[in-house]
């Protein structure tokens, strides 16, 4: 093939062009830090970074939930262990106040102590986390009290739901749901367009009971049953409230244990995500020098290859 | 070529007139190398070789024939002509892949994936704002959250709709600027059509007007596609499909008119789209060239992925407010809907006081009388959850719909820099070709021009010889003893 200086310097233009391709190349993904910028440098990897991306972010959410459910249970489980301690002195109380062969002011100061207990357990049941109720359902930043007390005529009370039986689910993974609170009244026992028509529940029976001693006590009521239908329906209530912390203790750990799975998932996706994106700078910066030094290479041969020709040798 | 000049007489002077020939020749033969070597870097330069052949011989009985010198038959333009068709078809295919590319290449940048300022990440602070409303649905300062987002999802869809869109209103700009491109270059051939004509028909060779027809030929590829075919007295034609760019000495002007695009566009912003055809209202076949991937850019591909969006916002719209709808908002109102808008063009944020925004899906009381429950953030809750659910209408998630769209725009993308650079490869492998065949090599020329040289030299030498020679015969011949 026939060749002509102006061939000669096309070449060495080209290959030029091809090197100075090469290290933008080299410089835009040394400098950004990310193997791939652009969809049409690898359409299927920009999918998967895509797709990473859009998990990291619903990890982060699953995240948050599960820590916010995590105070919210932790708050529950420190009122129903307060409401335990006031229901086990409670406890004592009533059995002391079964003594048959007790004096009449004896038992007039076992049911005032019992008030007190009553309005303690009132206080637990409007405990708050975060300025929400965490036992009135959906009714989370009622005003006023969640059980609203009724004195009726025989002068015992009762006690009126102001809540409602909302349930809190909190999404904690994919297509994962947790209902994360316990509610002091039972939706079971209400009908269903009145939650005060509520008649039983994790705080109601305790209350109820506890109630019920303080009446029987106080001179109002009966004495006698308090040894014997108070004391078992006081049992009943203890029951219930260790169950309901038995409950909140085992979503506890659900989400412990959901926790750790979604850090460690967590860690997975963003090792998955910088393998299909970044550089891997070691790799790049020997590519860097090889490329560096072939652009060297070129400009000198071009320019001993370019510059000699025959009107140098003439005379 | 036959001889034209005086035949000589085999007479006293024949000596001089083969000087004066060959001085002449070489002279000429000079005069070639240095136009060759002048125009050694002009573009589309073919270099011209003179020939030289032996003039006819006289009959000079009984010494039998006698030589008569030298002349330039002609003078030759080392064209080849294969080598051009095949540059100029690869220059339309190289316009064609270099457009794509750089459209395409605009558009992946006008998409912004993977970074924050995407789609992607738009969709994914929003459901993170549902997300944390679900937890604290009575909060105001938590809607306000996710009306901020909620409009940061539609300008994000908005402005980059709005960039495609421009890009369509550019190629169009650009098709008409392009079309009167052709239409100069057509009328230019024309023109050089008629020149070269009338001096081929004289018996003489137009080479460097041919040059000038090339040169513009390679302008015509690089914007349209076409044929070429070979007429009388050296003229080229220009064949675009079944219709004529250039005939002869005739250039036939391309026109444009204008049809609103898209037609089935409703709602949708609409412009003008230019037509390329000719008087006689056929559209032109632009065959495989830059004209060719404006128009499929502007009408089809981005008009596609625009048209994507436009889905993707739809169905989002129409799903979010489904949801919505179907929730009671802070005062126990039912919800109202939440996103306005068809498409991409025009999604907006319909709710502005924060207490409308539905995070509950129940309440008490009745539509007289409603009574909120603030606690419940169901309907946040499910809001969130669309993230990850098939949209209305769409089949697919949102997440699975930008995917798609982007792998499409990627793998076009991608292509048309592969293609881009394997078109360039061959296209500089054909130059090369032409370049050894026309291309002028100056050591070649400074060579040649020894030769003519040194043979000018000795051509004056014999002829002073032949003139003494003369003298001897004119002024000393028949003078005795002087």
């Amino acid at each position: 093939m026939r060749i002509t200086q102006g061939m000669m310097a096309t070449h060495v233009l080209q290959n030029l062009m091809g090197n100075m391709r090469r290290l933008d190349r080299l410089n835009d993904q040394l400098s950004s830090g990310k193997e791939i910028r652009l969809p049409s440098h690898d359409p299927a990897r920009i999918a998967r970074s895509y797709d990473l991306r859009r998990s990291l972010n619903e990890t982060a959410r699953y995240d948050a939930n599960l820590r916010d459910a995590l105070a919210w249970l932790n708050a529950t489980e420190a009122a129903l262990n307060e409401a335990t301690t006031i229901m086990q002195r409670a406890r004592e109380l009533t059995v002391r106040g079964a003594d048959g062969t007790l004096p009449d002011e004896a038992r007039k100061a076992i049911a005032d102590e019992i008030e007190q207990l009553i309005e303690a357990l009132l206080q637990v049941a409007d405990s708050e986390h975060e300025g929400r109720k965490l036992f009135a359902g959906f009714r989370v930043n009622m005003g006023g009290s969640v059980f609203r007390v009724e004195v009726q005529t025989d002068d015992k009370r009762e006690f009126r739901y102001q809540g409602d039986f909302g349930q809190h689910v909190y999404r904690i993974g994919p297509q994962a749901d947790l209902v994360i609170n316990v509610l002091a009244a039972d939706a079971e026992s209400a009908n269903d367009q009145d939650p005060s028509t509520a008649t039983g529940g994790v705080f109601l029976d305790a209350l109820n009971a506890l109630e019920s001693v303080r009446h029987n006590l106080s001179g109002a009521g009966n004495p006698t049953q308090v040894g014997s239908t108070d004391l078992a329906a006081l049992d009943d209530a203890l029951d219930r409230l260790i169950s309901a912390r038995s409950v909140t203790g085992a979503r506890t750990n659900r989400v412990e244990m959901a926790d750790m799975r979604m850090k460690e998932f967590s860690i997975n996706l963003r090792e998955l995500l910088s393998k299909n994106e970044d550089v891997e700078i070691e790799e790049k910066v020997m590519e860097l020098a090889m490329q560096e030094y072939a652009y060297r290479v070129a400009l000198q041969v071009g320019a001993r290859v370019l510059q000699p020709n025959l009107a140098d040798y003439l005379r | 070529m036959a001889w034209k000049g005086e035949l000589p007489l085999a007479g006293t002077f024949l000596g001089i007139e083969i000087g004066k020939r060959a001085l002449m020749t070489h002279q000429r033969a000079l005069w070639v190398i240095s136009h060759n070597v002048g125009n050694a870097n002009t573009p589309g330069y073919t270099r011209q070789v003179a020939d030289l052949r032996a003039t006819p011989s006289l009959d000079a009985p009984p010494y039998g024939h006698l030589g008569t010198g030298v002349d330039v038959v002609q003078i030759r333009r080392m064209h080849d002509a294969f080598t051009q068709i095949q540059l100029l078809q690869e220059e339309m295919s190289l316009g064609y892949w270099e457009e794509m590319a750089g459209r395409i290449g605009q558009v992946e940048r006008f998409l912004m994936e993977p970074t924050e300022s995407g789609i992607g990440q738009a969709l994914d602070w929003f459901w993170e704002a549902w997300n944390e409303l679900a937890k604290r649905p009575e909060s105001i300062p938590e809607r306000e959250v996710v009306l901020e987002r909620a409009r940061g999802v539609a300008d994000a869809f908005r402005h980059t709709r709005q960039q495609l869109y421009e890009l369509q209103l550019d190629l169009n700009r650009q098709i008409e600027v392009q079309v009167g491109e052709v239409n100069t270059l057509a009328s230019r051939i024309a023109q050089l059509n008629k020149e070269i004509a009338r001096v081929v028909r004289l018996g003489q060779q137009p080479n460097d007007l041919m040059d000038q027809r090339d040169e513009l030929l390679r302008q015509l590829s690089t914007i349209v596609g076409f044929t070429i075919e070979d007429g009388k007295d050296g003229q080229i034609s220009v064949r675009m499909g079944d219709h004529m760019l250039v005939d002869g000495d005739r250039a036939y002007r391309l026109e444009t008119r204008t049809k609103p695009f898209p037609d089935d566009a409703g709602d949708q912003p609409q412009f003008n789209a230019v037509e390329v055809i000719w008087p006689d209202g056929d559209l032109a076949n632009l065959g495989t060239s830059k004209l060719q991937a404006m128009v499929e850019l502007r009408d089809t591909h981005i008009q596609g992925w625009i048209q994507d969006l436009d889905d993707l916002a739809a169905a989002l719209i129409a799903s979010v407010n489904a949801v919505h709808t179907g929730g009671y908002d802070l005062d126990g109102q039912l919800g109202d809907v939440f996103f306005a808008g068809e498409g991409a063009w025009d999604i907006r944020l319909a709710i502005t006081e924060p207490r409308r925004i539905a995070a509950a899906d129940s309440r008490s009381g009745d539509d007289n009388g409603p009574v909120p429950h603030p606690g419940n953030g169901n309907t946040a809750k499910k809001m969130a959850e669309l993230a990850k659910e098939k949209l209305d209408n769409l089949n697919m998630t949102a997440d699975e719909a930008m995917e798609s769209l982007l792998a499409r725009v990627g793998s076009m993308g991608q292509e048309a820099q592969v293609r881009v650079e394997s078109q360039t490869v061959l296209l500089n492998h054909l130059e090369d070709q032409r370049a050894s065949v026309s291309g002028v090599s100056l050591d070649e020329e400074l060579t040649n021009m020894l030769r003519f040289e040194h043979a000018y030299a000795a051509a004056a030498r014999v002829l002073t010889a032949v003139d003494s020679m003369l003298e001897h015969l004119i002024l000393r011949t028949g003078r005795v003893g002087l």
